[in-house]
């Protein structure tokens, strides 16, 4: 989250008004083949990692067909805020034909994960922090996105809710593809960069107890409380191989957490007016690129997750959700 | 973090079980300030062809945010 701390200068938020501001996920913009993965590149390898192979992380400016104006990859809002002065600039001197889409093929690309947005599904919004005592100045922190598919949403709630009456007090267990898609990839050690979702087999427990706090005919009142331990010694058990190092660096990690919860389901509209999840526990030992590799000791960790907005930002899919094993996620 | 903290984890905060009383506590301590969110406050489009194409339409040039994981998301 350090980079985001450029988007709070004044003089880069003022600057960058100037522009149509757009934001993406480089790792398939930088390997794909359609044509926006292909204009990306055209773009980019021009920019401030020249050369093939390596990554294109970074502030660009460019025009909307696509011609690099400036780029820069930097967490300092001076170097930033000139890169877009010299990409403004640039954007000035340029012939007004040199400046807009020509082509009549789409940028839309064939395929984006964003494609299986579960409408009118499930949709919560997650972060994730160190659990010190007191916050302190810039702290790390992270996001991300859980979806369950309008079909997966009744799992949240008693079984007989479709048939009316429902009784105050009455516990259930919550079905495994709703606690391990929480405690395989949610509840994972994201807290200061990308780490691996676990293996259905490095779940050793997750387990959800709902209850029914009250009833009418329009709401449901529930609460949750539950408990997960995920731990992967290695090798790592993931079926899909996306996430398994190339260098053979699978190191121990886990993840232990208890979890509290409650919520309001709507029975008329059928959707869920409030959700508020929490977990708290430990987490160990580290992956690739998970900033953890000088704090592989238990230390302790949080988690929240709560309905998201309906914004564009709020749509991007959850990080692992290609290895979700969902058959409403659709696949390249 | 003290090392009575890390000594004993997240007990030390929360007791040996959550109740619901900690709901509010771990959110408070969990999600971001809005000091730590000022980058969501510019309208980006989420993803880079579409744009392209929504920025043609305003008539202006790209300012492109792009790194290992979603800036809007897990990164």
């Amino acid at each position: 989250m350090g980079r985001r701390s450029v988007w709070s200068d004044p003089g880069v938020r003022s600057f960058s008004e100037r522009f149509f501001p757009v934001a993406d996920e480089v790792w398939r913009l930088q390997r794909g083949s359609d044509a926006e993965c292909k204009t990306f590149q055209a773009m980019a390898d021009g920019g401030h990692y020249r050369g093939a192979g390596t990554t294109r992380q970074g502030i660009y400016v460019c025009t909307p067909a696509g011609k690099l104006l400036a780029s820069v990859n930097a967490n300092d809002p001076t170097r930033v805020l000139a890169t877009l002065r010299q990409g403004w600039e640039a954007w000035e001197a340029l012939p007004e034909d040199d400046r807009w889409i020509r082509s009549v093929e789409s940028l839309r690309p064939a395929h984006r994960w964003e494609q299986s947005f579960p409408e009118g599904g499930l949709v919560l919004e997650s972060a994730c922090r160190d659990l010190a005592p007191e916050r302190t100045p810039n702290e790390r922190w992270n996001r991300d996105h859980v979806w369950f598919a309008r079909d997966e949403v009744p799992l949240w709630l008693p079984p007989d809710t479709a048939g009316g009456a429902v009784d105050v007090g009455f516990e259930w267990e919550l079905p495994e593809l709703v606690t391990l898609r929480l405690a395989q990839f949610h509840l994972v050690d994201n807290v200061r960069g990308q780490s691996v979702p676990f293996a259905r087999a490095e779940v050793e427990r997750a387990n959800l107890t709902a209850r029914v706090e009250s009833a009418d005919e329009e709401t449901l009142a529930l609460s949750f409380r539950g408990a997960t331990r995920a731990h992967a010694p290695g090798p790592w058990q993931l079926a899909d191989t996306t996430f398994r190092p190339k260098n053979g660096r699978e190191y121990v990690h886990g993840v232990e957490t208890e979890l509290v919860g409650r919520a309001v389901f709507d029975r008329s509209a059928g959707r869920f007016t409030s959700f508020e999840l929490v977990a708290a526990g430990d987490r160990w030992g580290f992956t690739e690129n998970n900033g953890r590799r000088n704090q592989a000791e238990k230390s302790p960790v949080g988690f929240a997750f709560r309905l998201a907005p309906e914004t564009p930002a709020a749509r991007v899919s959850p990080a692992f959700v290609q290895v979700y094993g969902a058959d409403w996620v659709r696949r390249p | 973090m003290s090392l009575a903290l890390s000594l004993v984890g997240w007990i030390a905060l929360f007791g040996a079980e959550l109740t619901p009383a900690d709901i509010d506590r771990i959110q408070t301590r969990v999600w971001p300030a809005p000091t730590e969110l000022s980058w969501e406050t510019i309208p980006w489009t989420p993803a880079f062809g579409e744009g392209l194409e929504r920025a043609d339409e305003a008539r202006k040039p790209v300012l492109l945010w792009v790194m290992n994981g979603h800036p809007l998301g897990c990164t």
